[in-house]
């Protein structure tokens, strides 16, 4: 029984992404979509902090300020070209990402935690208290870019329903590309400098170069998340870069499980669940929400991919 | 001269403290130049500056004739020298396979590789085991490093160094916390690589160092007292009374 289940829960639980908006209202759509993007910024976080061993407080810069990007792009009243937009998104905050990990990445354990919190909180201070993008209101994206294929292919991204396939897809990607990153020689680096850098390093692996390298990706894949999370919400301001969007992810990440695919998936789902649940039940939610992390923390050490069922799991 | 390492007047201050002062040694392929001394005597710091992880203060160090000053431990491992550690220093949860794998990968030029499966690559693996069967543990390929015995561990330690092809070997006690059968077994292994490398071995199982060294050089707080034929620097006067004459163990 228990095999089966297994061997059919990954194609159920697809079915039923798939269907959700089917039956789902407007609401949990929406709920919905915001999870698939949290999962796709937890996931980003997860290639540092779980595959490679670099527990950064910095990396909702990267979220959020691809989000300035596309709003700074937006035209007050027509649309952005989707493609346009989302591929200078990514590509500037790579740029940022760069030389963000080029500064910190000189940096190792506390001391790198305390530089990536304190870039972050630099660029969060830069947005809130200039005037270049809005100050501490930020900016509103009055049209929702434009994504259609010539003339016969066309999602309206104001449409959650739309928005949400965009969102599924979208994720559904970047677990791939992360899978095969971890599976990759490339990867094979990355599990040497987080069991071993020294040693990394005496077997001749230049690791701050694979440190960067890494670190660029993942602010480009947050950096998806982060323009996702701009569209569907149609604005963007200073908190989006926040160190408390930062530990967030932390907190997903952990909680599911780091240093697996599935880990930020479980983490992020049940963490904004859990969360969800218990703010309609009392004002003292983030009470609730704070026993739930320490019982996983205590009883399951690996995460929730430590429960029995995701024993096989990747 | 010929030697693919080579250093010059060797020198490493730390705080005024010299600890290596002025060491002056050579060691060629096929050949080990064991150096031992009591503890506090600058070995590991020697072998330290000979992989690039400390700069000497004064000296040169020479590799295949190349003056390699400012280099790191990167930088050395990928010229041809590589080190094995006084403290088990391999990748624990890892596969012996894996930690042989990721040293092998260092040498070819894939790592830098995003999208392929890392088994679409099979060359790694087939040198990895090429290594873990001239350190006979190819039986344990499979095996977690930190689930082995200290003496396979040991093993590990050395397999991470030759995965790399090095053309130098430094050894920093690879005896160290042996028991005597391991021991055994180990200068057995480093008898059966011997002819390929150019080794520097620091050692303080005087048995191991008389059965394996073909050159030895005495270290007393920094500064070689004496260097020679094994059988030659034995009977040196001032070797037994600062080192041998006293305490051979420790």
């Amino acid at each position: 029984m228990n095999v089966i289940l297994r061997k059919f829960l990954p194609a159920l639980i697809l079915l039923g992404l798939v269907c959700l908006p089917l039956w789902g209202d407007r609401f949990y759509i929406q709920f919905a979509s915001k999870i698939l993007v949290m999962i796709i910024f937890a996931s980003s976080l997860n290639l540092l902090v779980g595959f490679t061993g670099l527990v950064s407080l910095g990396h909702a810069a990267f979220f959020g300020f691809s989000g300035y990007v596309l709003a700074i792009l937006s035209p007050l009243d027509s649309p952005m070209n989707f493609f346009v937009a989302f591929l200078a998104s990514i590509l500037s905050v790579g740029v940022l990402g760069a030389i963000f990990g080029a500064l910190v990445l000189r940096t190792k354990d506390i001391f790198f935690i305390m530089s990536t919190l304190a870039l972050g909180e630099m660029l969060f201070y830069f947005l809130h208290d200039t005037n270049l993008a809005g100050g501490s209101d930020g900016m509103y994206i009055n049209v929702r870019p434009n994504l259609s294929l010539f003339d016969w292919w066309h999602l309206d991204l104001a449409n959650v329903i739309h928005f949400y396939y965009l969102t599924l897809i979208l994720l559904f990607l970047v677990l791939i590309v992360i899978r095969r990153i971890i599976a990759s020689p490339f990867g094979r680096v990355l599990t040497g400098i987080r069991v071993n850098e020294h040693r990394t390093k005496a077997i001749g692996y230049n690791t701050y170069k694979f440190k960067l390298v890494c670190f660029v990706i993942a602010s480009m894949i947050a950096a998806v998340g982060g323009f996702l999370a701009a569209v569907q919400y149609g604005v963007v301001n200073p908190e989006m870069v926040g160190w408390h969007v930062s530990g967030h992810a932390l907190m997903m990440v952990i909680l599911g499980g780091k240093g697996t695919v599935l880990g930020p998936v479980l983490g992020t789902t049940t963490l904004m669940l859990v969360e969800e649940g218990f703010q309609m039940l009392t004002k003292h939610w983030q009470l609730l929400t704070g026993v739930v992390i320490v019982l996983v923390a205590l009883f399951l050490p690996k995460g929730l991919v430590g429960l029995k069922i995701f024993k096989k799991a990747p | 001269m010929g030697s693919l390492i080579e250093a010059r007047g060797l020198t490493k201050n730390f705080s005024g403290l010299a600890a290596v002062s002025s060491v002056t040694l050579s060691c060629d392929r096929g050949m080990i130049h064991a150096v031992i001394g009591p503890n506090g005597a600058g070995k590991s710091t020697l072998i330290n500056l000979l992989s690039g992880e400390l700069r000497p203060t004064d000296g040169q160090i020479l590799v295949d004739g190349v003056n390699v000053k400012g280099y790191g431990p990167t930088k050395m491992s990928l010229l041809g020298v590589g080190r094995s550690y006084q403290r088990t220093n391999i990748y624990p949860n890892l596969s012996v396979l894996e930690n042989c794998n990721i040293a092998v990968q260092s040498r070819l030029e894939i790592s830098m590789r995003f999208f392929g499966a890392v088994t679409s690559y099979p060359d790694v693996e087939a040198r990895s085991k090429q290594v873990m069967q001239r350190l006979q543990l190819d039986s344990l390929a499979h095996k977690k490093a930190n689930e082995l015995s200290h003496g396979e561990q040991r093993q590990v330690e050395i397999a991470l160094a030759l995965a790399t092809e090095p053309k130098v070997l430094l050894l920093d006690e690879p005896l160290a916390g042996m028991g005597a059968e391991e021991s055994l077994r180990m200068v057995e292994l480093l008898r059966n690589i011997r002819s390929d490398f150019a080794m520097i071995l620091v050692e303080h199982d005087m048995d191991a160092v008389f059965a394996l060294a073909d050159h030895l050089t005495v270290m007393v707080n920094g500064e070689v007292i004496e260097s020679g034929k094994p059988e030659v620097v034995r009977l040196s006067r001032r070797v037994q009374e600062a080192y041998l004459g006293g305490d051979i163990d420790e």
